[in-house]
């Protein structure tokens, strides 16, 4: 499985990103994402126009043998389903330019 | 503006626009209720009592009222991020009423409330230092940062005036969080984040540090601040953990890609870019006149105001409130950053 994400936003604003197949990674990091593909309902968050200042934006992709998912969240709307993910993911996430 | 928004073909920008509608008719509401029966209104804030602070510790967690630590006049503990966010919040209100004359976020003597030693869930169920500070429309939150890129977000005076100056805004200009209203609700945000600090170092613009937080970040020779007003784009520069910073001091480097609500951090440089060089060639007190002329603009904007809606009145209250010189000096500074009025 290849999995992706973009994160951006935050006080600081820059753009992070990480690219891994979950070959690369531990097993129990592998369970954690796992469970979080099958566990999230992959249609686009509802636009969220909330008062929180600073907070950030994520981009997820998840490449199976059988399909991709999509989705694009914040701190505000990110399911709790997909928090274990993005938690790992987190960890490997390198500066990336905008331009 | 806001009606061509919510025609929007984008969604994300539609329901902004729709949000934005809906937060004004609710402010515009809440004023006239106040204006017409005074003495109802709820005292859920410390209304006209003057400052009043509360800070929450989350414990490591990512509940942000989770227990109270300290409340107005407590006195100080053995928690280093407890005290800086009383005091800092403190600096804050202070600089807003000696300035401005403005009684908290509000104007009403708002109570200022904080949550230090915010978490993020990890992978494992447990959670991790939080990376980041913001401001969540009712508090502020500060994470302990993870002690090898980010110290914590307490640390750094003029992120803690940033982060209330949201507040002041959802009260005032309310600009919206998305494309240049957004990148224009970051440069007030860290034009009054720098000018408290500014005013409680009481530094001179042109001698001034203009680096938005320089405490928060672990020193390296790659890195000085997370944003350097007077140089956009050199805060840090090819840092393995941060990379360089993005942001433009021109318009003709603006941002216009999709990522942080397109590009609210980061196209905020060139306003920032203009305040400091305004400030600087002004000369004195930063607060003084150029803060002033800034005050006044986020109070007169509306939601959708543009850097060339900024750009005018800042010019027209340069003129109207201190004389054709400083008028001269602000158009200048706009030009420079590619913007002529």
């Amino acid at each position: 499985m290849k999995v992706q994400l973009q994160q951006s936003g935050g006080f600081m604003g820059a753009l992070k990103e990480c690219s891994l197949d979950t070959d690369q990674l531990e097993a129990d990091e592998v369970q954690a994402i796992q469970e979080s593909v099958t566990n999230t309902n992959w249609t686009e968050a509802e636009p969220n126009p909330s008062a929180m200042r600073d907070g950030y934006q994520y981009h997820v992709r998840v490449e199976d043998q059988e399909q991709t998912y999509t989705a694009a969240y914040t701190d505000q709307t990110l399911p709790e389903s997909l928090k274990p993910l993005v938690g790992v993911l987190k960890k490997y996430l390198k500066p990336k330019s905008l331009r | 503006m806001t009606d061509q928004l919510v025609q929007s073909s984008n969604p994300e920008v539609r329901a902004r626009a729709l949000a934005t509608v809906k937060i004004s008719s609710a402010l515009r509401a809440e004023r006239q209720f106040s204006q017409a029966f005074p003495s109802l209104r709820a005292h859920s804030f410390a209304a006209e009592q003057g400052k009043d602070r509360v800070i929450y510790d989350a414990r490591q967690t990512d509940r942000l009222k989770n227990v109270i630590v300290r409340r107005e006049g407590q006195e100080a503990g053995n928690d280093v991020a407890v005290n800086e966010a009383y005091d800092y919040s403190g600096d804050t209100y202070d600089f807003y009423e000696s300035i401005f004359q403005r009684n908290s976020l509000d104007d009403r003597g708002m109570t200022l409330i904080s949550a230090v030693h915010v978490a993020e869930p990890d992978y494992r169920g447990g959670f991790v230092p939080m990376n980041n500070a913001f401001w969540n429309g009712e508090l502020m939150a500060y994470g302990d940062g993870d002690g090898i890129i980010f110290n914590r977000f307490t640390q750094s005076l003029d992120v803690v005036g940033h982060e209330l100056t949201h507040g002041v805004q959802s009260f005032t200009s309310n600009l919206t969080y998305y494309g240049q209203p957004g990148a224009l609700n970051e440069h007030f945000s860290d034009v009054f984040g720098i000018l408290i600090r500014q005013w409680k170092k009481q530094e001179e613009a042109k001698t001034a540090n203009w680096t938005i937080g320089s405490e928060v970040l672990v020193p390296a020779a790659t890195r000085h601040g997370i944003r350097d007003m007077l140089n956009p784009g050199k805060a840090y520069v090819d840092d393995p953990d941060l990379g360089t910073d993005p942001q433009p001091g021109h318009m003709n480097d603006l941002y216009t890609g999709p990522y942080d609500n397109n590009g609210v951090h980061i196209n905020s440089g060139i306003p920032n870019r203009v305040f400091a060089l305004v400030a600087t060639e002004l000369g004195g007190n930063a607060w003084d006149v150029a803060g002033r002329i800034w005050y006044d603009t986020m109070l007169q904007l509306t939601s959708s105001g543009q850097f060339k809606d900024c750009a005018k009145l800042t010019v027209q209250i340069a003129g109207s409130q201190f004389g054709e010189a400083e008028k001269k000096v602000v158009s200048n500074a706009w030009k420079t950053v590619g913007l002529t009025i």
